[in-house]
Parts: structure tokens; C-alpha cells; sequence
């Protein structure tokens, strides 16, 4: 039976959530018999992520040494590409987060393999295996097939949907990576964390973001207050990034992050195309503006004509009415 | 020039600009083009047709390879009174033959190419540049700033089109006055080459021409147009801008296109063709009495800028003034380098070169045109008079008939006083 | 110090992209503009050399109109340009493509590679890192801010709600984020200059690449075909005073669309 390997990123405690969505979609295959899947964490882990991850997988291995200890792309790539080459798998899996994203690419040059990245479906039964990924700003997607293997696939967060954590599958294993310490070239002098237990743009669910109809930085209150009540997280259009009212990392558009949440409300933003770019693939999208030719009502499923300062609060008061929260 | 100073900066890259451009590189001169759109062509309109007889002397040769579209050979003009239209078609069998008399044209297309040819001249021309101002040095003009930059250079030429901010900031333009201004919408239609042969009877390779006044704008002044090109067709409407401006409903510029197309002698020519492109852009048509001043010391306004334009009614030039005009003022600022003179009195030579030429001779020959054209019988009555007037002709009711005499004084005792009539039959002297 | 930029020109991102022949072949308005995260890659490399001394080299792998953004480059002040001309280097995936690039970086020497983090048609990311890989160097992704010292360098890097700064050795490779600086609009003057100058190129053989390690031939994931993207249904506009409004929308997106 062919191998699959997954990369297993955390956050903190617990297995990143977009990373689950994958091993969802890996148990599928697993359970069917069609493949092997090993999921594999690299560096430090916490008990409970490796507990939480074996509800989802064959088996989990860490990969250990203690230069990956820190991340650094060049660590993680010569241990996953050596893992992966004594195991002979056929495909090399993970969540396309900022450090998949970093790393896989030189996974993939270890192993003289190609890469797929940012995917949003997998045909796992065709043959050869096809992999769907969006290009030109996500307005064309492109069906991909490997010329060989093995082969390294990103998938986007939100492309499949967390199944409920099963009975723990299978076994736990450790295997030391032999990383060369004359290739590590990368230290991490200092991380500032401004905002511990903000929800990451690229996994929410929900998304709330403002453009300049929100007329200021103090009014983001209110579409904080509504994410939180969704359980989401806000976002900014770019002339609010540029206004400073908000932060770069909370970008959405084509020089920001592109997101594809189950809800996607738009306030007080008027749609131009490098926005839209970066969340037309959501599922649904409620847009408000006070302007009824607003260019995002092009683009979305449902649409309030209305001032952002009345509705956004009125909504906030009917969610927690609902859902007490 | 040994110096820092450029020897001309060119203000915008339409025909006068590009014209300006290939002439004074041709001649050796150190020649830069500033244009504000992606590429010369990309903000330029026209209907179009250039005539290429008053140009050709000017530019021997260059045009032998010029992409044109198709060679005219049938002129046509339509009266419009609601739906009923008047239709009077000329073909001239010259015209056949090369060389040809003009060619309607697509200015992306004409325009890159002109570009092209001006550059392997030597001439620097630089897309995505706006010249925001002048430079200026003892009361002179002496140079551009495009973007923050200085751009010295010893002669500017105002090419900038219809509303020039160059003219206006050397103080030689007059503010936009709405009657000396009209507004042009356009489409173009994709269409088989094969089905405008055979729509508008023509054989490979030749064009059509074909205006329209009358009751399409609403008695105002302004008419419509359609010109075949190889492989689409150009339909548009002209309006005076003042009569957009006192407007009421009707003065929807969209709407009217849409009625205008929905005539069925348009509706067929377009039919099933695709549309392509939409542009609209203002069009000066004031004639030789709202010409701009045309020179001052270090530099001449040329093309649109300079109010080069003639709407004849039945016919609109202005490409070939324009690049008339940048020739001209190409050869005179060669001489102005030449002397290292760039004053005022020495740059006069441009204004007295074109007053020789056909450009300010005709727009004088046609100088009461625009007064003529404006004359809002020309619009409803005269159309709506023919149209009765054929009608009594050409139809064969139930009952008995008119003489053809008494058919014409009935049409014109309905639709026109005799008095007004006489009057506007006089002033077509006058054009 | 020796900077080489790689740059690559994309189709302007307002171009019209539509799906022909069943989805065997893409028709792009042929509109152009340099990746906008490699013109922060260019720009920090002209700061670098204003500050540090040396020499930047801009290379770009592309179509014809690709000399565009070489001369642009030179217009800003670039000292050098390559071009990668030949149409078998096109179409390459991530690793074609960062194969190739490495090609023609390994043969004139660099301290210091810049590129933009990934490029506005592909999407992909990919070269970078795989160019740092095929040169057997370290590199730092998505900076955001960086300053060269002795025999290293110092990045500062977006992760999950913060900021992380790094110090690499160089040689490295660096790819550029938004932020990381304002590219400077190029003067007039060297516009006209860079009109005038010589694009040298370099042809897969003097890379020492057969035709198929490069472009199409020499990918390792191929396009099977494209798609075009359904297009969502007109909006449902929700009528009411504001609080019927937001009622209504809470309604539909926890009831009918089940999102909440």
C-alpha cells in the first residue's frame, strides 16, 4: 500500500486546525484501505497534540533532533525529506500555513520531487492523481498531475472540514533525524507576540472585515465584537492597512491573504477587485453597504443596504440572543 | 546640444505629438514624448477617418506601410426623422483607386505603429508619464516636471489633447467653454470582414462612411456615425456639450445611443456582431475662432490642443490637422535649435506656416460652420420636411394623389415657415 | 556585495484571463506589469547598495515583452540585467523554474539573492526557497523589514500574531513582502537611458540545462487543464428597518445557510 505523509503543525497545545481538516480527509482514504497514512510532527510536541493527532491518524511520528528544536526551513526540509526517503511514501502532505509554505518547497528539492501548492481538492482515486490549485489571484483554477514521485502537496486551510476525532488508530514512534548542523543557517533572535489567542485569518470560519466605510479605527470595535460572537476574526481591507487602522497581517486581498472561510462579511467596503481577489472563494458572503451599487454586491450572496454603524451592532444583538454568546 | 536641456519634450502621444516626435527625430534631435496613458492610442478617439492627401507631402512615404483599415469609397448621409430616414450615397470611382483618399482608421492600432516608427527614429517616447506643469526660466518655457521630475529642455510642444493643461498653464488656452466643445461616444463592433463587404457593398479591403443627423439627438446639435473598419465596425454619437449640460432626460448619453442603435438601418449593419470596446472623449468643435494662442516663448500648442478641429456636418477632420500641425511645429522648433532662438517672435513662424497651410485655411474657409450647424431646424425640421415630402412622394395610398409640387409646399408649410426657411437658406452660404 | 534580484513579469493583475478550448489553454489581455512583490525585491536591493557598496544584477526568465521590466530595472538604477529568453524556459513548474534561475545565479556569483515571495499569476511561492535549496543556501521568506551587517543578515518576518526577526548567514536568499519598502518611480532620464541599452541573454545551454530540465519538458507537475470559476447568483438583497435587516441576516446565515 502506498504512503502518505502529513505534516503535522501546531499551535501551542493542540494540532492546528487546518492541519485536522487534512487528516479528515486522509482518515477517509485510510479507512478505505486505499492508503497508508503516517502523520508526522517534527521538533518539540505536546503530549496532547500527539494524543489529539493519533484520534486521525495510522501513526504519528516525531521526527527528533535538537536542532529542530526552532524552526527553521532548512532544519524541517532536511529531516522531513529524510524521513520521507527512508519510507519511500508517495506524497508529502500539509496545511499551506506561512510555514508549509516556507519549508515544502525545499522538502521537495531534496527529494527531486515536484510540489503542488495552495491546493483546494485532491482526486485521490484518478489516475494519475489530480490536484486542483487556484491561479491568477484564485480566478482560474488549474488541475495538476504529477509527473512522478514522490511528490509534495500544500493544501489550503478550509478546503475540507474537521471530522469529529475518533478512537486513537494507531501507534506513537520516534525516529532521530540526522540534521547537519553545518546546514542550519537561520536563528530566531526574538518573536514579538502582540495578540496571543487571535484566530488566524487563513483557518477561520467566519471573517468579519471592515473597509474605509467603517470611517475609523475605533469603529473596528464593533466588527470585533461581531467576530467574537461568530467565533471568527477580522479582517481589513488595504486602504485601511494603509490608513494604519488596522495591521498588515490582517490584510485581505491580493497582497494580503487569501481566505476561504464558511462566512465572509464584508462592512463598510466598497469591493475592488485586489480585495475581492482575496476572498471570493468563501462560502457565503454578506456584504453591507450604504451604497446599493456598492461593486462587492457583484460579488456577493446576500447584501444589506444600510449604514455598517446601525447593522453591525443590531446583528451583534441578535447573535448573542441566539446563541447566548 | 551639448547641454543638460533636452532639445524638445512632447506633451502627449496622440497624431500631433507622434508626428512631432518622428519629424524631430528624423531630424536628428534629441526628442522626448511624454504620453499619460499605457501606450500612445490607448486614450485616444476618433470616429474615424483621416484623410490622407493634405498629409502625405508632409511625411512622403511614411504612410506606404501605415496599418490602416479600409480605403473609403462610399460616403453616405442619412436624414433621421424618427424612424423614417433619408438616405443619400456616393461613391466616387477615384476613390478606388490608389493612391487612396483616406482611410478610416483604429488609433490603438494606427497609433502603437506611428509610436513604433518615431522611436526607430531615435525618439524617446515614455508611456505612464503625465506632465503635471511647466518648468519655467526668466518668464520663459523651458522644460516640463512630470511626476516631481524637472525635464529641462530648450522647446515644449503642448500636444495634450482637447482640454490641454499645457496651453492652460502657459496662459494660452481659453477655459473650457461648453459650446466650443462636444461630447463622442463610440463602439466598436467585431464583425467578419466578409459581412461588412457584404452589408455595405463593398469589395475586399474597401470602406464605407456613413453620417447621420437629425432627430438621434434630439434636435440638438450633433449627429451620428458609422465607419467600417477590416474586420470591425466604429457606430457613435457626437453631442455639443452645452446641449448636454442645459440637459433634461432625454440628454442621456447612453439612452440616446441605445435608440441611435436601435434604428433599424444601424440595427442591421450591427447585428450579431460582437462589442468590443466603448469610449467616449471631448472633441473641440469651435472652430478657427476658438483656437488657442499657438505660441509663446518656448513652446507652440499643436493638434486638439490647439482647437484643430473641423466639424463639417457631413463631414469631421481633425487627424490629419493634427499631425499637419506637429510636422509644422517639428520643422520650426528644428530651426529654433538651429538659431538657438526660442523666443516668442521666432516661434510666430509656426503660427504663420499653418495660416499658410490647408489647416487654418480651411478651418477659415469653414469658419461659420459651426454657427450654420447649430441651427436646431437642421435637426428636426429639415429631416422631418424631406421625410413628408419623400412620403407624399413614394406612397400610394387608397385615394387620389397630389401633384409632386403641391406634395413639396404642403411639406413645407407643415414643418417650416417660409421666412425661417429663406433665412437658413442664406446662411448655408456661409459654409 | 554582490545582489542579484530575480523579477519576474506577470500579467497586470486587472488583465482579463478567460478559459478557451475546454479548458486546454488560457487567453491573457496582453497587458504587463512587473510582480509586485518583486519590485520590493528590486527596491531593497538598490537600498542596499546605495548603503552597503556593490553591484545589483536583475535577472528575469520570460516572454518577448519581459525586456520591459529588465529596462525599468535599469531606469531605478539596476547595474546589471540577464534575460532568460528562450521560450523552452517557460511554463516551468517550481522546480523548473527555481532550477534554471539557480543555474544562472550559481554562474555569476551572489551574497545575496532577492525575489518577491511569490509571484501574482502562479501563485505558488515556490521559487525561492527551491532556489535557496538548489544553491545549497539558507534563506528567510516574506520579510518585512531587513538590514545587512558583516557575513550576515537581520529579517524581520510576519507569524501568527507577531513579529519574528531572524539572522541568517549569507549568502542567503530573502523573499520580499508588502511592506517591506516603497519601490521608487524611475526618473525620466533613466527611462531614456535604459531605452538605449543592451539586454544580454542567456541560452539554456550556457546554463549547461537540456531541454528537458527546463520549462515544460522539465517539470515535474503538469497542467492538465483550467477551469472557470462559477459564477455566484445575483444577490439577495435583505429589505427592512436595521434591526429587520440584522435580524433577517442572522436568520438566513444560521437557518437557511447553516453558517452560524
Amino acid at each position: 500500500m502506498e504512503k502518505l505523509l502529513v505534516f503535522v503543525e501546531t499551535k501551542g497545545d493542540e494540532p492546528r486546525k487546518a492541519t485536522l481538516e487534512l487528516l479528515s480527509e486522509t482518515r477517509k482514504l485510510s479507512e478505505a484501505g486505499s492508503f497508508a497514512v503516517t502523520a508526522v510532527g517534527l521538533g518539540k510536541i505536546s503530549e496532547r497534540a500527539i494524543q489529539k493527532t493519533l484520534g486521525y491518524a495510522d501513526s504519528f511520528v516525531r521526527i527528533t533532533d535538537a536542532l529542530l528544536d526552532d524552526y527553521t526551513p532548512e532544519g524541517y526540509s532536511e529531516a522531513l525529506a529524510a524521513y520521507a526517503r527512508q519510507e519511500g511514501v508517495l506524497l508529502i502532505l500539509g496545511a499551506a500555513t506561512q510555514t508549509a509554505r516556507d519549508f515544502l518547497p525545499r522538502t521537495a528539492v531534496l527529494l527531486k520531487a515536484g510540489i503542488a501548492s495552495d491546493v483546494t481538492a485532491i482526486g485521490w482515486a484518478d489516475d494519475p492523481m489530480t490536484f486542483v490549485r487556484p491561479m491568477y489571484g484564485g480566478r482560474v483554477p488549474a488541475r495538476c498531475t504529477f509527473a512522478g514521485y514522490p511528490a509534495v502537496v500544500s493544501v489550503r486551510p478550509n478546503s475540507y472540514a474537521v471530522a469529529p476525532e475518533g478512537e486513537r488508530r494507531g501507534e506513537y514512534a520516534e525516529w532521530r533525524a540526522g540534521v547537519s548542523p553545518d546546514r542550519i543557517k537561520t536563528r530566531v533572535l526574538r518573536v514579538e507576540v502582540e495578540s496571543k489567542g487571535k484566530i488566524d485569518l487563513m483557518e477561520a470560519d467566519s471573517i468579519v472585515t471592515g473597509g474605509r466605510g467603517m470611517k475609523g479605527a475605533e469603529n473596528f470595535a464593533l466588527l470585533e465584537e461581531l467576530a467574537a460572537g461568530l467565533g471568527g476574526a477580522v479582517g481589513a481591507t488595504r486602504s485601511v492597512v494603509d490608513a494604519k487602522w488596522r495591521d498588515q497581517d490582517d490584510q485581505v486581498g491580493k497582497s494580503g491573504k487569501t481566505v476561504s472561510p464558511k462566512l465572509y462579511i464584508a462592512a463598510g467596503l466598497s469591493g475592488a477587485i485586489h480585495h475581492v481577489m482575496g476572498m471570493d472563494t468563501s462560502g457565503v458572503i454578506l456584504a453591507i453597504n450604504k451604497d446599493p451599487n456598492a461593486i462587492i454586491f457583484n460579488y456577493a450572496n446576500y447584501g444589506i443596504v444600510g449604514d455598517v454603524m446601525e447593522i453591525v451592532p443590531a446583528m451583534t444583538a441578535e447573535l448573542k440572543k441566539r446563541t447566548g454568546r | 546640444m551639448a547641454d543638460d536641456k533636452l532639445d524638445a519634450v512632447i506633451v502627449g502621444g496622440g497624431l500631433a505629438g507622434l508626428a512631432a516626435a518622428y519629424c524631430l527625430a528624423d531630424a536628428g534631435r534629441q526628442v522626448l514624448l511624454l504620453e499619460r496613458g499605457d501606450e500612445p492610442g490607448s486614450k485616444n478617439v476618433t470616429g474615424g477617418r483621416i484623410y490622407l492627401a493634405p498629409i502625405r507631402p508632409l511625411l512622403p512615404g511614411l504612410f506606404d506601410d501605415a496599418p490602416f483599415e479600409r480605403h473609403v469609397v462610399k460616403e453616405a448621409l442619412t436624414m433621421v426623422d424618427g424612424r423614417n430616414t433619408t438616405t443619400l450615397s456616393y461613391v466616387q470611382d477615384r476613390w478606388r483607386h490608389a493612391p487612396y483618399m483616406s482611410y478610416t482608421v483604429l488609433r490603438l492600432r494606427f497609433d502603437q505603429w506611428f509610436s513604433a516608427r518615431a522611436m526607430e527614429k531615435g525618439a524617446f517616447v515614455v508611456p505612464r508619464r503625465r506632465a503635471d506643469d511647466l518648468l519655467w526660466e526668466d518668464g520663459k518655457v523651458a522644460g516640463v516636471r512630470a511626476g516631481g521630475e524637472e525635464i529641462p529642455a530648450h522647446a515644449v510642444i503642448a500636444a495634450d489633447g482637447a482640454l490641454s493643461f499645457m496651453a492652460e498653464k502657459a496662459h494660452l488656452r481659453q477655459p473650457l467653454v461648453p459650446s466650443r466643445h462636444a461630447v463622442a461616444v463610440k463602439e466598436v463592433y467585431g464583425l467578419d470582414s466578409g459581412a461588412i463587404e457584404e452589408r455595405f457593398g463593398l469589395d475586399p479591403g474597401e470602406g464605407a462612411a456613413h453620417l447621420f443627423m437629425g432627430s438621434i439627438t434630439k434636435g440638438r446639435f450633433g449627429g451620428g456615425f458609422l465607419y467600417t473598419n477590416k474586420d470591425s465596425l466604429s457606430v457613435g454619437l457626437v453631442l455639443g456639450m452645452d446641449a448636454l449640460m442645459q440637459g433634461s432626460e432625454q440628454f442621456d448619453v447612453p439612452s440616446l445611443m441605445e435608440e441611435f442603435e436601435s434604428l433599424p438601418e444601424i440595427a442591421r449593419y450591427i447585428k450579431g456582431a460582437e462589442l468590443k470596446e466603448y469610449s467616449a472623449h471631448i472633441i473641440t468643435e469651435a472652430g478657427v475662432g476658438g483656437l488657442s494662442r499657438l505660441f509663446t516663448d518656448g513652446m507652440v500648442v499643436a493638434g486638439d490642443a490647439a482647437g484643430f478641429a473641423l466639424n463639417m456636418g457631413v463631414t469631421v477632420r481633425g487627424m490629419e490637422f493634427a499631425v499637419a500641425s506637429g510636422v509644422i511645429a517639428a520643422r520650426v522648433i528644428d530651426e529654433a535649435l538651429k538659431k538657438n532662438d526660442f523666443s516668442a517672435q521666432f516661434l510666430s513662424l509656426y503660427e504663420k506656416r499653418l495660416r499658410e497651410s490647408f489647416v487654418i485655411k480651411d478651418m477659415e474657409t469653414f469658419r461659420h460652420t459651426a454657427d450654420v450647424l447649430s441651427n436646431p431646424r437642421l435637426f428636426t425640421v429639415y429631416p422631418a420636411c424631406i421625410s413628408s415630402l419623400l412620403d407624399a412622394v413614394f406612397t400610394v395610398g387608397e385615394g387620389p394623389r397630389k401633384g409632386l409640387y403641391r406634395s413639396a409646399m404642403d411639406a413645407a408649410k407643415k414643418h417650416a415657415g417660409p421666412w425661417s426657411a429663406f433665412k437658413d437658406f442664406l446662411s448655408l452660404r456661409k459654409i | 556585495m554582490t545582489i542579484v534580484v530575480l523579477a519576474k513579469q506577470v500579467p497586470d493583475p486587472e488583465a482579463l484571463v478567460e478559459v478557451r478550448s475546454g479548458g486546454k489553454e488560457l487567453e491573457i489581455e496582453q497587458k504587463f506589469a512587473t510582480n509586485l512583490f518583486d519590485e520590493f525585491a528590486i527596491e531593497e536591493a538598490l537600498r542596499i547598495r546605495e548603503k552597503h557598496g556593490g553591484k545589483v544584477t536583475v535577472i528575469t526568465l520570460g516572454g518577448p515583452k519581459a525586456t520591459e521590466l529588465l529596462r525599468t530595472a535599469l531606469a531605478m538604477g539596476a547595474d546589471d540585467v540577464l534575460f532568460l529568453e528562450d521560450p523552452a524556459f517557460l511554463e516551468g513548474d517550481g522546480y523548473a523554474t527555481a532550477l534554471t534561475l539557480s543555474k544562472a545565479i550559481a554562474r555569476q556569483g551572489a551574497d545575496l539573492v532577492l525575489c518577491g515571495r511569490q509571484a501574482i499569476d502562479d501563485d505558488r511561492g515556490e521559487v525561492g526557497p527551491m532556489v535557496a535549496e538548489f544553491l545549497g543556501l539558507p534563506h528567510v521568506g516574506a520579510v518585512l523589514k531587513l538590514d545587512i551587517g558583516d557575513g550576515a543578515a537581520r529579517a524581520e518576518r510576519a507569524v501568527e500574531g507577531g513579529r519574528e526577526v531572524v539572522e541568517v548567514t549569507l549568502p542567503a536568499v530573502i523573499t520580499a513582502a508588502k511592506g517591506l519598502n516603497e519601490p521608487r518611480v524611475p526618473q525620466v532620464i533613466g527611462v531614456m537611458k535604459a531605452m538605449r541599452a543592451q539586454i544580454p541573454r542567456v541560452s539554456p545551454a550556457d546554463l549547461g540545462l537540456a531541454p528537458s530540465d527546463i520549462g515544460k519538458a522539465g517539470s515535474k507537475l503538469k497542467i492538465e487543464r483550467y477551469f472557470t470559476r462559477q459564477k455566484r447568483a445575483a444577490v439577495k438583497f435583505i429589505e427592512g428597518t436595521p434591526e429587520e435587516q440584522a435580524a433577517e441576516a442572522i436568520r438566513i446565515l444560521a437557518e437557511v445557510e447553516r453558517v452560524i
